[in-house]
């Protein structure tokens, strides 16, 4: 029995272990996906077009999509694979990152390209796009894994769901995959959030559900993860102790750039404080995960979520300020109000600036104010979450210039220009003890002048691969929402008082400088 | 001897062999003069001073102005991608005094963002390249990786090129430049074994990068992944100057799928290994295809048999295509073209600048490779 034992752990170290690659050791791809035939719900889309089909061409460009990798078009709209294969060209030749496009390339990629017309809410359209997936898979060995994205409007996320679960779609051989990827809005409050969980849950496990949020590919947001918990400098002061706050800002200088039929359904709260603020906002405050796999750094985001203090609706006054923009100028031209904007009613209340202070009660954090803010047309497009750091407790330097000092500030930038700096002071060369700010910055772009992938190319190659450490899980979903419903709930409690406004082209209304000046502080102006 | 162009760059001839003795002191001086200067153009340009960023110290050694041209360009290239300071040895002739002289550039880019770099171009007669650590070590950047890059063919025995790598913490040859590839690899194989604390790579093995990683790629999939240990035989076609590319490959593969040498045998354009796997023989050709190009023509691996076999092929298309295909044993043959350009030096130096640390798949590629050259030797007397 012994002897036996030994042999057969001596065959297994002689073995080539089967379930990695050992050609892959070293590389700095670590894998490529299996085969597989994704299947784009809405490919008729502008996401499919703008976002999707670029992405996977730059990835195939990349030799990171394996031989024999299918895609299907699934929508309405009647048209052939020729015609899709056509439109698709157009759609990279405008928009990929990678242009020109390179015709080779493009041709063995197009080969995998083919479009199944039929209504989102046909049965037997799901019936034929079964039959044609299972073709693929026979002449393009695509072994059965799916991986399918809804790319509609959220009103057919249902029928979809429901009629992959009835057609055996979600289902396939053992070794094989059957992956949903779900675009945001998750929702539009926190019980169609959780109806709309329930749905996709009742058909896929959750393992297999990938919710979308685009910010999460973006290079600078994983160097979060990174800075944080790579350098042992920072972590030690990153609490109560020496924090003072924490500004979060994600601005856009555009309008709602024709959207306004769904934005003024929506909201700054619901369009970007749901998903990317508070994504932006786990990710400064968790805790180090016990390892960076998906599972143990969601639970620590989740945790945070769950330690922000509600707003009451009583309280929402006191913690947040919502406007909009009414006319100004946007880079010396002049532009309209949000009320003057395409499809949106004249009387709309719609929030197009908001901002937040929240707490996150918890030891590290305890006391420490979060401010985020989000608004349309403001001066500039930028993102950057800024830790503004306690004063020193003893100012040794008194007059002048001292006592107008500002405190440290480490700013991590977002987009456009990604990057991390430190404001700290400085004495001015001179006889006398004069002190000035001075900022120490670090660029990607100026240290590594290598082009990031876009967030989408990472997104759907991560899904791919099946880790889903930069997807939504369903619990960060629904508790995100629950602190946004208490706000909902606050603010509807308040129709009657009038909607501040602030001037296009401007960083939002008085009544958010207000908020912070009465606590002694100031708004950051990125 | 000092000129400072209008843009955003600079160049001061320190010493011009004028009998003034070279020295750090003398050449830091200069260098924080040319960056104020270089500031204050683009403060008037920009309205800002530029932020510089420097991620590493590249020391170059190049003789002759072939080389010379060819590491300036090189840098030139490099400078874009990664903000450094490069340290440029010309080994001259001997008997000749040594020269220095400094020269930094930033680049724009958009949103007033800027990317620096600076050169100090040292020019040391080659007998007395023993005196040059003094000159580097003080000159190298504390705390950002140091690497050396031997431009031209190098003598791995010689006292000069075992006292510069001294201060090195990793080499970077490019075996095409010596007359006999492989025999090159074996000695710097020998090199690295030796008792030095630096680490090596050669730019034929960042230029096989590309497809090694088309050929890992082929076995990710789950019906191939399987045949990984009962790969029969493999068939790489090289152009003349690949050979080094071609061997590496071989290394590659056999050190990665635990196959050893039973025996080596060569004629005037082919090398074939017998290696031994856990499953059985494996036969791998190398090729002189004697083709005008100048890289990896070919590659061919024959995996499993009957039933469970796979065939992959990666094969040069054009000068910037390549096709994978991949046929398994019940499924039509699958074919994809990619994008495969060679890389240009600068790019191929950008790529192992990114690796500061030892890379043991390289290293036990070479080891691999300097045992068939061993085995080739003794075979042939």
């Amino acid at each position: 029995m012994t002897i036996s034992s030994r042999a057969s752990t001596i065959h297994e170290v002689e073995t080539l272990d089967a379930s990695t690659n050992p050609l892959r050791e070293g590389l700095l791809i670590e894998r490529t996906p299996e085969p597989f035939a994704m299947v784009i719900f809405g490919a008729s889309g502008d996401l499919t077009r703008r976002k999707l089909i670029p992405a996977l061409y730059n990835l195939a460009l990349e030799r990171l999509l394996p031989v024999g990798f299918s895609i299907v078009g699934f929508a309405r709209q009647e048209m052939s694979t020729h015609t899709f294969r056509a439109k698709m060209r157009e759609a990279v030749d405008e928009f990929s990152r990678r242009r020109p496009v390179d015709d080779a390339v493009w041709s063995s990629f197009a080969e995998g390209l083919s479009y199944v017309r039929g209504d989102f809410t046909d049965a037997d359209a799901y019936e034929r796009l079964n039959a044609h997936l299972s073709q693929i898979d026979q002449e393009r060995g695509t072994l059965g894994n799916r991986l399918h994205y809804l790319a509609t409007p959220p009103d057919f996320y249902d029928d979809i769901i429901e009629n992959l679960g009835a057609k055996g779609m979600n289902d396939g051989p053992e070794s094989t995959w059957q992956r949903i990827i779900v675009e945001k809005p998750f929702g539009h409050d926190l019980e169609s959030a959780m109806a709309l969980n329930a749905t996709v849950n009742r058909v896929f496990d959750e393992r297999d559900v990938y919710r979308i949020d685009h910010y999460l590919g973006k290079e600078t947001v994983q160097n979060i993860i990174a800075f944080r918990f790579a350098n042992g400098i920072f972590e030690p002061l990153w609490n109560r102790q020496y924090v003072d706050h924490v500004q979060i800002t994600v601005a856009e200088s555009i309008g709602i750039e024709g959207r306004g039929g769904y934005y003024d359904q929506t909201g700054a709260l619901r369009d970007m404080v749901q998903n990317h603020l508070m994504q932006l906002l786990t990710l400064v405050a968790m805790e180090p995960p016990v390892e960076m796999m998906a599972d143990p750094v969601r639970d620590e985001k989740v945790k945070v979520l769950r330690a922000v203090r509600p707003i009451r609706p009583d309280l929402a006054r006191r913690f947040t300020v919502r406007a909009q923009y009414r006319a100004g100028f946007e880079a010396g031209e002049p532009v309209p109000g949000y009320r003057e904007e395409d499809r949106v009613d004249p009387d709309s209340r719609t929030e197009t600036y908001v901002a937040l202070k929240l707490f996150v009660d918890n030891w590290r954090w305890a006391g420490v104010p979060f401010y985020l803010r989000t608004g349309k047309r403001l001066p500039k497009r930028t993102s950057e979450i800024a830790i503004q750091f306690k004063r020193a407790p003893h100012l040794l330097f008194s007059g002048g210039s001292i006592d107008r000092m500002e405190p440290n500030v480490l700013t991590l930038d977002i987009q456009p220009d990604e990057g991390i700096s430190l404001k700290f002071a400085v004495k001015v060369p001179g006889p006398m003890m004069n002190l000035r700010s001075v900022h120490m910055g670090f660029q990607y772009g100026t240290s590594f002048n290598i082009q990031s992938p876009d967030a989408y190319e990472r997104l759907l190659l991560d899904a791919l691969l099946g880790d889903p450490t930069l997807f939504t899980r369903r619990d960060e979903v629904e508790t995100a929402w629950t602190i946004v419903n208490d706000i909902m709930t606050g603010w509807a409690r308040m129709q009657a008082s009038p909607l501040p406004t602030y001037e296009a082209g401007t960083w939002g209304p008085p009544e958010a400088d207000a908020f912070l000046s009465m606590e002694g502080r100031s708004w950051r102006q990125p | 001897m000092m000129s400072t162009k209008a843009t955003p760059s600079g160049h001061i001839d320190v010493f011009s062999g004028d009998g003034e003795r070279v020295s750090v002191d003398g050449i830091s001086r200069e260098l924080n003069r040319l960056w104020a200067d270089i500031s204050r153009q683009v403060e008037e340009q920009q309205g800002h001073v530029p932020l510089r960023t420097t991620i590493l110290t590249l020391v170059v050694v190049a003789r002759g102005r072939l080389e010379m041209r060819q590491a300036h360009e090189a840098l030139r290239g490099l400078a874009e991608q990664l903000p450094s300071r490069a340290i440029v040895i010309e080994v001259g002739k001997p008997g000749t005094p040594f020269d220095a002289a400094i020269s930094a550039n930033c680049r724009m880019l958009a949103a007033g963002r800027a990317t620096c770099y600076e050169v100090i171009e040292i020019r040391a007669p080659s007998d007395r390249l023993e005196a040059l650590p003094s000159l580097l070590v003080p000159l190298e950047l504390y705390d950002v990786p140091s690497f050396m890059w031997w431009v031209g063919d190098v003598d791995f025995e010689s006292a000069g090129f075992r006292r510069l790598t001294q201060s090195a913490e990793r080499i970077i040859i490019d075996s095409s430049r010596f007359d006999a590839a492989p025999d090159a690899l074996a000695d710097f194989e020998a090199f690295l074994e030796g008792d030095t604390i630096c680490t090596g790579t050669d730019l034929n093995w960042a230029r096989s990068t590309s497809w090694r990683e088309l050929i890992a790629q082929s076995f990710d999939h789950p019906l191939t992944q399987g045949l990984l240990d009962r790969v029969q035989r493999v068939e790489i076609g090289f152009d003349p100057s690949a050979e080094a590319q071609a061997m590496l490959i071989a290394g590659w593969l056999a050190t990665r799928l635990n196959w050893s040498i039973s025996e080596a045998t060569q004629s005037r354009n082919e090398t074939t290994l017998r290696l031994r796997s856990r499953t059985g023989d494996v036969i791998v050709t190398l090729t002189n295809t004697s083709a005008a190009g100048v890289g990896l023509r070919s590659v061919r691996i024959l995996a499993g048999s009957g039933s469970r076999s796979a065939r992959i092929a990666v094969r040069r298309r054009s000068d910037d295509l390549a096709a994978v295909s991949v046929e398994v044993a019940g499924i039509p043959r699958q074919e994809r073209v990619v994008r495969d350009r060679q890389p240009t030096l600068h790019e191929l130096i950008g790529q192992e600048l990114l690796v500061h640390t030892r890379d043991p798949v390289f290293d036990e590629a070479l080891d691999f490779v300097s045992g068939v050259v061993t085995t080739l030797r003794s075979q042939h007397g």
